[in-house]
C-alpha cells in the first residue's frame, strides 16, 4: 500500500481532505495544500447560498432582472442546465424554493443546532427551462432561486485536484465530504475508497479501487434533519426524495458529473445502472452495483 | 290499651363518629381499589406494566449484494464487500483488508 500524507480543513460546510503520496516531499505537499485551500475559498465565495456576499446570493436577489455573472458562474450554470436537460429534469438547479420549504433554509451546522419550527407546503421545481443565459448575462424568473448544491462542490473538487497536481504532486486526491477526485498518475493498484454503510458510518458496504476520475455519493441519511427530511429534493414532487434508494455512489470522469449522476441515480433507482457505474444501497438492505470485481485472493495480496 | 311504639335507638355520638371515619376511608380508597381490581390490558412485552421502559430491538440489516453487468468498463472496481452476506451473481465476502485511503458516503456536514 502506498504511504500517503493528508491535509484536512473545512470549507463549504463540509470536511475537505487533500491526500497525496508521502514520497512527493513536504514542500510540494505544503504548496498543494495552500492551492487547494485557496480554490475552495474562492469558489465558496462564488457559489455559497449561505453567504450574503456570494455571487450566487447576489444573482438570486436580482431574480427577474438581467445580471452580469463571472465566466466561472456562467460555465457552471451552463453545465447545470445541460445536466438538467440530459436527466429530464431529475437534476434541477432550481430546487432552492422546495429545499427551503422542506426546512433547509440555513447553513447545515445551524440547521442541526436549532430545531426547525414548522415546515411549509412543497414548492414546485422544474423552472430551469425558464432561465435565460446569454454568455455572461443571466436572468432568472422572478420567483426562482438557484442552488447548485453538490455540483458546485464537485466542480470545486475538480479544480482543487488539478491545482494540487500542478504544484508538483505526482497524484492527489481531493475529498470534500465524500465527493472525491483523483488527479495525476495514481499508484498501479489505484486508490482504495471505502463506501460507507448509510446505517452505520463506521462500517462499509463496499471497497473500491479508483484509478482515475471521480466518485460522488448522494444519501438520504446525510444532511437529514428529521424523519423523511433531507437535502435531496425530488423535482417531480417538490419534496425530499423517497425512491427506495438510500445511497448512491457513482463513478464519472469528473466530480461535477459524478455529483449530477449520483443525484440522478438516487432519484431514478437501479435502472440507472444500465448507463452509469454505481453502487446503490436500497432501503430493503440490498446493495446493487455494476462494477467489475477483483477476486478475494487479489484483495489479500 | 295501646301498643307502645318502640322508639328507634339513636346512635351514640361515638358510634356516629366511627361510622363517619369508615365511610370517609372507603370513599378515599375506592378509586385505587377499582383500579387494582380492573383487568389489565394484554401486552406483548413482558416488561410492560412493571415500570421498566419497553425494549426496542433494532434489526441489523444484512446486506445482500447483487452485481449487474457494467455498461462500460470504468476505471473503478470493487475490491471488497464489507460485512455483507452475498448472493446473486458472483460477489463473495473477502477478508477485511487494510484501512481504505479515504471514504465516500454522502455529504458529510
Amino acid at each position: 500500500m502506498t504511504p500517503t500524507v493528508r491535509h484536512d480543513f473545512r470549507a463549504m460546510g463540509t470536511p475537505v481532505a487533500l491526500i497525496a503520496d508521502r514520497r512527493a516531499g513536504t514542500r510540494a505537499f505544503a504548496r498543494a495544500a495552500r492551492a487547494v485551500g485557496s480554490v475552495f475559498a474562492r469558489e465558496e465565495l462564488r457559489f455559497s447560498r449561505f453567504r450574503a456576499d456570494s455571487e450566487l446570493s447576489r444573482v438570486n436577489a436580482r431574480a427577474g432582472r438581467w445580471t452580469k455573472v463571472s465566466p466561472s458562474f456562467a460555465a457552471l450554470l451552463g453545465y447545470s442546465l445541460e445536466a438538467a436537460a440530459r436527466s429530464a429534469g431529475l437534476f434541477d438547479p432550481t430546487v432552492l424554493p422546495a429545499l427551503v420549504a422542506a426546512g433547509y433554509d440555513r447553513d447545515f451546522d445551524e440547521l442541526l443546532a436549532g430545531a426547525r419550527d414548522a415546515l411549509h407546503p412543497p414548492r414546485p421545481c422544474g423552472r430551469w427551462t425558464h432561465i435565460e443565459l446569454d454568455g455572461e448575462l443571466l436572468r432568472l424568473p422572478r420567483d426562482v432561486g438557484l442552488d447548485f448544491g453538490g455540483v458546485a462542490k464537485g466542480w470545486t473538487v475538480d479544480l482543487a485536484a488539478r491545482a494540487a497536481v500542478e504544484e508538483g504532486l505526482p497524484w492527489a486526491v481531493v475529498n470534500a465530504g465524500g465527493d472525491l477526485r483523483i488527479a495525476g498518475t495514481p499508484p498501479a493498484d489505484g486508490i482504495s475508497v471505502s463506501v460507507e454503510d448509510p446505517d452505520d458510518r463506521s462500517a462499509e458496504v463496499a471497497r473500491l479501487s479508483l484509478e482515475s476520475g471521480a466518485l460522488a455519493t448522494s444519501s438520504v441519511t446525510a444532511r437529514a434533519w428529521g424523519p423523511g427530511l433531507h437535502h435531496l429534493i425530488d423535482p417531480r414532487t417538490g419534496l425530499p426524495a423517497d425512491t427506495g434508494v438510500v445511497q448512491a455512489t457513482v463513478w464519472a470522469p469528473t466530480c461535477a458529473e459524478a455529483e449530477v449522476r449520483s443525484t440522478w441515480a438516487l432519484l431514478e433507482g437501479p435502472a440507472v445502472l444500465d448507463r452509469t457505474s454505481a453502487v446503490l444501497v436500497m432501503d430493503d438492505g440490498r446493495v446493487v452495483m455494476n462494477l467489475e470485481g477483483r477476486s478475494p485472493a487479489e484483495v489479500a495480496s | 290499651m295501646t301498643d307502645q311504639v318502640a322508639k328507634p335507638r339513636r346512635l351514640s355520638r361515638r358510634m356516629l363518629r366511627a361510622w363517619a371515619w369508615i365511610a370517609g376511608g372507603v370513599a378515599f380508597f375506592s378509586p385505587w381499589t377499582i383500579l387494582g381490581l380492573s383487568p389489565k390490558p394484554a401486552s406483548g412485552t413482558p416488561e410492560a406494566g412493571t415500570g421498566k421502559r419497553p425494549v426496542v430491538i433494532i434489526r441489523k440489516i444484512t446486506r445482500r449484494v447483487i452485481v449487474r453487468a457494467a455498461p462500460t468498463s470504468a476505471p473503478v472496481r470493487y475490491v471488497y464487500t464489507g460485512g455483507a452476506s452475498s448472493s446473486g451473481s458472483s460477489v463473495s465476502s473477502a477478508p477485511a483488508p487494510a484501512p481504505a485511503t479515504t471514504t465516500t458516503g454522502g455529504s458529510h456536514p
